[in-house]
């Protein structure tokens, strides 16, 4: 398995638990409150900063676990496979903000389109992520 | 599920041929990394031209020496 393929498990891992945490923290938070929540800096700060953090002691690891491969630098390959993953996930993306300017439109709830543009992207990087693996694994 | 590509090739046979040449070796003569090669070998990526050209370069033999059309897959 590739230096980037591994990145990609675990990023998608990160990103998908951190998002889930995210998503769950700003649902409990409105239930709580009986209105969707307005966008929390701090939540955002936290989901960040644990993203981060995960993310560098993740790839300290397997960086050392496998320094030749950690030194590789993209190939053909490579940019194909991340190329095509970053091209479809950006329909994910469109998708989710397509979805939440709608539901303005019709809600005009400005608080819920901050939310669903914040899933919309953690929902396509983490489409990105699968679609790397799934390239560099069944072929471009 | 992406479509193999129909093209055949002897990259692990004139591989083995030429002294038992390494993965690692052959990705480093022709810039690629070492999953690129064996992803070559397996059939799940066909190499850009540039690529195909240099490995033929690396066994001396011609572009047609190391790949070929898969006929039975256009059918």
């Amino acid at each position: 398995m590739s230096f980037h393929e591994k990145s990609a498990w675990i990023m998608g891992l990160l990103l998908s638990l951190t998002g889930l945490w995210y998503i769950n923290q700003v649902w409990s938070r409105s239930e709580a409150l009986g209105e969707t929540i307005g966008p929390n800096i701090v939540l955002i700060a936290v989901a960040t900063g644990m993203l981060v953090f995960g993310a560098i002691i993740s790839h300290i690891i397997i960086a050392a676990s496998s320094p030749e491969e950690a030194n590789d630098v993209e190939d053909e390959r490579d940019k194909q496979v991340l190329r095509r993953a970053g091209n479809i996930s950006g329909y994910v993306l469109g998708f989710g903000i397509f979805a939440g300017l709608w539901h303005y439109y019709f809600l005009a709830d400005g608080n819920m389109l901050f939310h669903i543009a914040v899933a919309s992207l953690i929902a396509s990087q983490v489409a990105e992520y699968a679609l790397t693996i799934l390239f560099y694994r069944r072929g471009v | 599920m992406a479509k193999r590509p129909p093209i055949l090739n002897r990259v692990k046979a004139l591989r083995e041929a030429h002294d038992g040449m390494s993965q690692a070796a052959l990705a480093k003569e022709i810039g690629v990394t070492r999953q690129t090669v064996i992803a070559i070998e397996q059939g799940r990526y066909s190499p850009s031209l540039e690529s195909a050209f240099r490995i033929a370069r690396v066994f001396g033999v011609s572009l047609d020496d190391v790949f070929q059309w898969d006929e039975t897959a256009e059918s």
